[in-house]
């Protein structure tokens, strides 16, 4: 069974909460604030355009904006597939959480 | 940063940079992506550290980049450069060869466009080139006889400016040999006479005097800054002056540059137009006396045939019984057309074909050389394939060698260039140099790139096209056959090339040896002319009688021209007879003027009456010898004691002077009249016997004895007559350079083949000489297949140089014969040499041991 990545999982997450704000750019802020860690351009591109080439997500053109120095965004859409594997994982995570407590230190005495 | 309304663009070379490290459709968004972030760091933390953050992101992109690309391209180019030497080096002779060949043929095609470029750049260094015109007339006779002549009446430059308000600017320009007094020494020299508007219609600077000024008074004379410094060395020339004959003393008004080679107009000073009348009493309205050149400037845009249609008739307008009508040539056009259409503008065809041809042919020998090679290296090519190298690739492998061999020959090619260039410049009488300019970068770079790309196309495209499991298993004969054909016509071509030039260079030769040892109907050893000024005129009895008292010299004589110069003529329509029909009329005669021993210094002999003869005081001036052309011409039966009226002037024929060709070999004979009242300007003396340096010397010591001050300038005859033919002489060593290396490069070339085709045909050799065949055999089949293409390469020649040589002849009047066995020897030479060629390779090749050729199998 093919199960999404952290990263993977993040970005799919990212898209369907940004929606039509959906592009690179606004993925990687929303990603850095999410995380709290520093997110390179490559770090978002790369698993964007695989999960493009595995049918999670699609993309089309938007107009151009003055800030981009007149160049278009490629925005990003989930696809079935996509909300099917955000599915899939989340009731794994459920799964593997079911009878657990809250993870504390109290926990390894 | 929504508050921000202004917005930062990116700088254009991150900007670029991106778009190229992102290859694929996606660049445009990615670079859009950048450019928003940076904007959004600029309004956040200022422009530096946006910009520190952009090119961050580049560098940190780039190394990967290079790692993943430009790294593997550069080891796969390695790899290319590394099989290429070794290719190279693997068959150092014909490594050499192939590239020996190609430099031959790039230095030839360098000199060629040197020679060419240099004869069209002839008067276009004149600002006003394109607006100028030379005006020439034409005259028109009822036998259809059409005279050219650049030669107009004084009169016709104010009045074409008069006439016609289209022509801007006029001047008249006539050249006369004057000498001229400086303050120590005298100087004989070119002085042209022009208008005043000269140095404002060509663009000859002024390096001292004024523009408007300099020759505005007839009392005037600009120099060329050699002529200055001949006069007077090192010193100011402007404040001094130059006597013109014994009375007139003219300031120096300007110094000029020195005239560029590239010019047609050739002189050593300048004198306005003016002081002819000044100093000589010349009427300015002589409408007569054809002598003058003259050029007018036209507006920008206007075309020159509509002014042309307006001036036509203006010269017998003013003279009714003239017949010319004035045409208008194109400056620029005036060296290389003469007014038939002819002139020198064929030769740089011809050449610019050559040159074209040479490198032709030696690209030839670089593709066949390069396809023979293929056979070894398509094992090569079939590894390559297979482990996965794409046809594009092979190409780009094999186009990028022949792109470097063909840099590597420019390179030689040039220094080539410039070990040969000084004898071609001695060749081509010119002072070329090779000026690297971006032009000639350009061009070098294009004819090497031309070079690879046609050399190295065909070899790409086979070699790239061979399947690697025929190679693989093999069977290599079989696509190498597909490439026979074409390398069989290949040799064929440049060997008809050489033998064509060959041909060629034989005809010139012999029709050069053919003039000469054609008896010109006049004596040509021993006789040197010079030219006189009026101080040896007027002491030439005196001279004459003490130079004639050594027994070492013959016989001499004045006259207005020597016998081989271009004379000046008369109009036909001036000239009648006694017994003249109306039918009967001559297109002109050419008038040479003499003195008493003319006919004996120059051993002419007569036809019926007698020379001129001190014992008739009538002979001067009243006496006329005709030649027999001229009497042919006319039709007059005993022409000894008939009229012949000239103008107003009646004369009587004395003589019939013996046909002597007074013009070169380029034209038939001509009616000439001799007569004895002309201005007589030249001295020719005949010596005899061997002491010519000694008698020299005692004729300069007479000359300085008799007329202190006088220079001794003089010239042999026979050189004389050789310059007749220079063209022709240049044309014939240039063609023989040509042949010759066309004959170097073929064979250059059939010696590579030869050794490959042998080399594939060994195991069929061992096989015939294990059934018994002997060495001789074997070196019969091998030679007689190269035998043929030269015999066909024969037959191509042949019409193509009967066709040339024909049309080459068409130029002289008098012609060698064509002689049919010239080409058969032509030929068998050529196979000879091509025999030669093959013969190390086939001889090598009959006697290896069969053993050795087939033991691997």
């Amino acid at each position: 069974m093919n199960l999404l990545t952290r990263t993977e999982e993040l970005i799919l997450l990212a898209v369907w909460r940004l929606r039509e704000k959906a592009y690179s750019v606004e993925i990687r802020k929303y990603l850095k604030e999410v995380t709290a860690s520093y997110w390179s351009f490559g770090a978002v591109y790369m698993p964007l355009d695989r999960m493009v080439k595995q049918g999670y997500l699609v993309s089309s053109l938007a107009d151009p904006t003055p800030q981009r120095g007149g160049r278009s965004k490629r925005i990003y859409r989930l696809t079935p597939a996509g909300m099917e594997s955000l599915s899939r994982i989340k009731k794994m995570q459920k799964t593997i959480w079911e009878g657990l407590p809250e993870p504390s230190i109290e926990e390894l005495k | 940063m929504k508050t921000h309304n202004k917005t930062k663009k990116t700088p254009a070379l991150a900007g670029w940079l991106l778009k190229q490290l992102f290859p694929e459709d996606g660049a445009d968004t990615v670079v859009g992506d950048f450019a928003e972030e940076y904007n959004h760091i600029a309004g956040k933390k200022g422009i530096v550290l946006a910009r520190f953050w952009l090119w961050a992101q580049i560098l940190i992109s780039l190394k990967p980049y290079i790692i993943y690309s430009f790294l593997w391209r550069m080891n796969m180019f390695k790899n290319y450069l590394k099989v290429a030497l070794r290719n190279i080096l693997k068959h150092k002779g014909y490594s050499f060869i192939n590239l020996f060949g190609l430099a031959i043929g790039l230095a030839c095609t360098i000199l060629i466009s040197l020679w060419v470029t240099d004869e069209l750049s002839y008067d276009r260094f004149h600002k006003n080139a394109r607006n100028l015109f030379c005006v020439y007339n034409t005259e028109h006779y009822n036998s259809g006889n059409i005279v050219y002549s650049y030669s107009n009446p004084v009169a016709l430059g104010p009045a074409l400016k008069s006439t016609c308000p289209e022509i801007l600017e006029q001047t008249r320009y006539i050249i006369q040999s004057l000498c001229l007094g400086g303050e120590e020494r005298n100087f004989v020299m070119d002085v042209a006479f022009v208008d005043p508007s000269f140095l404002k219609m060509f663009s000859f600077p002024l390096l001292k005097g004024n523009i408007n000024t300099a020759l505005k008074n007839p009392y005037s004379i600009v120099l060329t800054e050699k002529s200055a410094a001949r006069f007077f060395g090192s010193t100011h020339p402007l404040e001094k002056s130059i006597k013109i004959g014994s009375k007139h003393l003219v300031p120096v008004t300007g110094v000029m540059a020195n005239i560029p080679r590239q010019s047609q107009l050739q002189f050593d000073c300048l004198i306005p137009i003016s002081s002819l009348k000044e100093f000589f009493k010349f009427d300015m309205n002589n409408w007569g006396m054809f002598a003058f050149k003259s050029y007018v400037q036209l507006p920008e845009g206007v075309n020159h045939k509509e002014v042309e249609r307006k001036i036509a008739g203006i010269i017998k307008k003013h003279n009714k019984t003239a017949n010319e009508s004035v045409g208008l040539q194109p400056l620029t056009a005036v060296h290389l057309h003469d007014l038939k259409g002819e002139g020198l503008m064929g030769y740089v065809y011809i050449f610019s074909a050559m040159g074209i041809l040479i490198l032709l042919v030696a690209c030839i020998n670089y593709m066949s050389l390069a396809t023979a090679r293929s056979t070894q290296r398509a094992m090569e090519v079939g590894l390559r394939k297979v482990v996965g190298a794409s046809r594009t690739s092979l190409y780009g492998q094999f186009m990028g060698e022949s792109i470097l061999l063909s840099f590597c020959a420019s390179c030689m090619a040039l220094i080539m260039v410039h070990l040969v260039l000084p004898y071609f410049n001695q060749l081509a009488e010119k002072d070329m140099v090779l000026s690297y300019s971006f032009l000639f970068i350009i061009g070098l770079t294009g004819i090497a790139l031309f070079t690879s790309l046609f050399a190295g196309s065909y070899p790409a495209l086979v070699l790239s096209a061979l399947k690697p499991v025929q190679i693989l298993k093999r069977s290599r004969q079989k696509t190498m056959e597909r490439s026979w054909g074409f390398r069989r016509i290949l040799v064929t071509l440049q060997f008809s090339l050489s033998i064509f030039l060959i041909i060629g260079v034989v005809f010139i030769y012999k029709q050069m040896q053919f003039i000469q040892n054609k008896n010109l109907g006049f004596h040509k050893e021993n006789i040197i002319c010079m030219r006189m000024d009026g101080n040896i005129n007027k002491n030439y009895r005196a001279l004459k009688d003490e130079l004639l008292k050594n027994p070492h010299i013959m016989n001499m004589a004045r006259s207005n021209a020597t016998p081989e110069a271009k004379q000046s003529s008369i109009s036909g329509h001036l000239i009648r007879w006694e017994g003249k029909q109306d039918h009967q009329e001559l297109a002109g005669i050419h008038l040479l003027g003499v003195d008493y021993d003319f006919m004996e210094t120059y051993g002419i002999s007569m036809a019926e009456g007698r020379f001129f003869d001190e014992n008739f005081s009538t002979d001067w001036g009243k006496s006329v010898i005709l030649n027999e052309t001229a009497i042919q011409a006319m039709g007059i039966n005993s022409p000894v004691g008939k009229q012949l009226y000239l103008g107003k002037d009646t004369c009587t024929i004395v003589g019939v002077i013996k046909d002597f060709h007074f013009r070169s070999l380029h034209h038939q004979l001509e009616p000439l009249l001799i007569v004895m009242n002309w201005s007589l300007s030249h001295i020719s003396i005949r010596l005899k016997g061997k002491k010519i340096q000694e008698t020299l010397q005692f004729i300069k010591r007479t000359i300085k004895k008799i007329i202190p001050g006088s220079s001794f300038l003089y010239e042999f005859f026979d050189e004389r007559l050789q310059s007749q033919y220079k063209g022709e002489r240049r044309m014939e060593k240039l063609v023989r350079s040509m042949a010759l290396l066309a004959i170097l490069i073929s064979c250059l070339g059939l010696f590579g083949l030869a050794s490959f085709t042998t080399q594939q045909r060994t195991k069929e050799i061992g096989i015939r000489k294990v059934l018994g065949a002997s060495v001789g055999k074997v070196i019969l089949l091998l030679t007689s297949e190269f035998s043929k293409w030269v015999i066909a390469a024969n037959l191509i020649a042949w019409p193509m140089a009967y066709w040339s040589i024909t049309k080459w002849l068409q130029g002289f009047a008098y012609r060698a014969p064509i002689e049919f066995h010239i080409f058969l020897i032509s030929g068998a030479v050529v196979l000879l040499l091509a025999l030669l060629t093959v013969s190390y390779q086939s001889f090598k090749a009959a006697r290896t041991n069969p053993v050795e050729s087939l033991k691997y199998e």
